[in-house]
């Protein structure tokens, strides 16, 4: 099996399962790279980013992440490096201080520690104002959530972002400035991102190359 | 002080008036429980009444083989009562639920016998096994607490937990909290129950040694030590199953089960 020593992210012939069908898949992702999974409801885009998240299981297929198959990798490690954000937006009880933090809570990033400054200045960016981080998360509106959420995703530091509907809870204002911070984060490295959306303004800013679900193999 | 009150077999007799009030009360009410309410008084009756040959019998012999196999017969029955009793968990395994009651159970037990009571010899049969009984008669209910509401805390938490595996966390990591309110659950009758113990409630062993003609001083001492013997073994045996039952909830890849989802 060839491996491109330029991807980000192969994906090959992995099946996804819906109810009795069953669909297979190949796609690769550059570092830098933005792909959009297009198809109709309920052809399972959403089970496509989870697959790969490896939050469901795959049936047969193949997986790589920089060359490493995804047997070598642990899925605790994988899904550090592959993230997927729910199209629900869901953060954890407590500030947003706490949500930004909590991936520097956990066993994965042992001896990291958050970059407040880096954080403070991503949240500017995405018009979120200085003191959100002491807000509790229950007093958030949806689209500062979604903000957050987003936040939370790229301060993690994942190689690859799975985006499912993140605009969904976003005013068109804050909805451009939070693809154009998107796509300022996948430009600027190693980075990659595949998003789901039904948004025709979220496909025109985060222009990338495009695989219709409908046209792959049965 | 030794006034036993002994019933006579004609005073038991009268007892079977209080049984058919209740059959009379679910007859009249239509509730459909005379049948069951039968069933369990002829349980009751056989099955305390065998309890007492075979206690009889073992006491007499108190061989410390006899006693771990009856403790361990006990344990057996707790922990398929603890998984049976779970209506959002399908399908447990009761050998964990054994695991976890009988470490606990044992634990406390011996810590009681051998330090608190200081039994000579420390697994002599008239202790140990009415000990364990009061242990898991009472533990068992809140382990079983303990395991739905660990399900039914991460069915509820879903979004919450996937969040969690999505930036990285282990699966105890992703369900720490939930893990706690299982506990919590699980501890909370025996925490109420020290509350109001001799106030609103008289026990049944500090009952039952009144009416053997304890010195009610005296009787009053060895239910302190049983309700902290129920404390420490509720929370032993409430954190070991939770803790083995948790990664139940998980996929060999660390992710939620997909049938959590539905």
């Amino acid at each position: 099996m060839s491996v491109s020593n330029n991807s980000l992210l192969e994906v090959e012939g992995l099946c996804i399962q819906l109810g009795k069908a069953r669909r297979k898949t190949s796609f690769q992702l550059a570092p830098g790279g933005i792909l959009w999974i297009m198809g109709p409801s309920g052809f399972g885009k959403t089970t496509l980013l989870r697959t790969v998240a490896r939050l469901l299981p795959a049936e047969c297929g193949e997986i790589r992440l920089n060359g490493a198959p995804w047997q070598t990798i642990p899925g605790y490690q994988w899904r550090r490096r592959v993230l997927y954000t729910h199209q629900k937006p869901t953060l954890f009880p407590g500030s947003v201080l706490d949500n930004v933090q909590a991936a520097f809570r956990l066993h994965c990033r042992a001896g990291k520690s958050l970059d407040l400054e880096l954080a403070s200045e991503l949240l500017d960016k995405l018009k979120l104002p200085a003191d959100i981080l002491e807000r509790d998360e229950a007093n958030l509106s949806g689209g500062e959530a979604a903000r957050i959420i987003l936040a939370r995703s790229i301060l993690a530091e994942p190689d690859v972002l799975l985006l499912d509907e993140i605009t969904a809870f976003l005013d068109p204002d804050t909805k451009s400035i939070a693809l154009e911070t998107l796509k300022e984060w996948a430009l600027s490295g190693r980075h990659g991102i595949i998003a789901i959306s039904h948004d025709e303004s979220v496909r025109r800013i985060l222009v990338g190359d495009e695989i219709h679900l409908a046209d792959v193999s049965l | 002080m030794n006034d036993v009150v002994f019933i006579s077999n004609t005073g038991l007799a009268y007892t079977s008036i209080l049984l058919l009030i209740a059959a009379g009360i679910s007859a009249f009410m239509r509730l459909g429980l005379t049948r069951s309410l039968l069933w369990g008084a002829i349980r009751c009756v056989v099955q305390l009444s065998l309890l007492g040959y075979i206690l009889t019998w073992i006491f007499a012999v108190d061989r410390p083989e006899l006693v771990a196999l009856l403790v361990l017969f006990m344990c057996v029955v707790a922990a398929h009562t603890a998984t049976r009793r779970t209506p959002n968990v399908s399908s447990f395994p009761s050998a964990l639920a054994f695991i976890s009651i009988s470490v606990s159970t044992g634990f406390v037990l011996i810590i009681v016998t051998a330090l608190v009571i200081r039994a000579e010899p420390w697994y002599t049969a008239r202790i140990v096994i009415p000990i364990a009984g009061m242990i898991l008669g009472n533990t068992v209910n809140g382990m079983a607490l303990a395991l739905d509401r660990l399900y039914a805390e991460v069915k509820l938490r879903r979004f919450e937990v996937e969040a969690y595996l999505a930036l990285g966390a282990l699966p105890k990591e992703a369900v720490i909290e939930s893990m706690r309110q299982a506990m919590r659950a699980g501890m909370t009758p025996i925490i109420n129950s020290l509350m109001v113990v001799g106030i609103v409630s008289i026990p049944g062993a500090m009952t039952g040694q009144i009416l053997g003609g304890v010195d009610p001083a005296e009787a009053a001492k060895y239910q302190i030590v049983v309700m902290f013997m129920i404390a420490a073994a509720a929370a032993l045996g409430s954190m070991l199953l939770v803790r083995l039952a948790y990664k139940r909830l998980f996929n060999a890849d660390g992710a939620l089960r997909p049938d959590l989802w539905k």
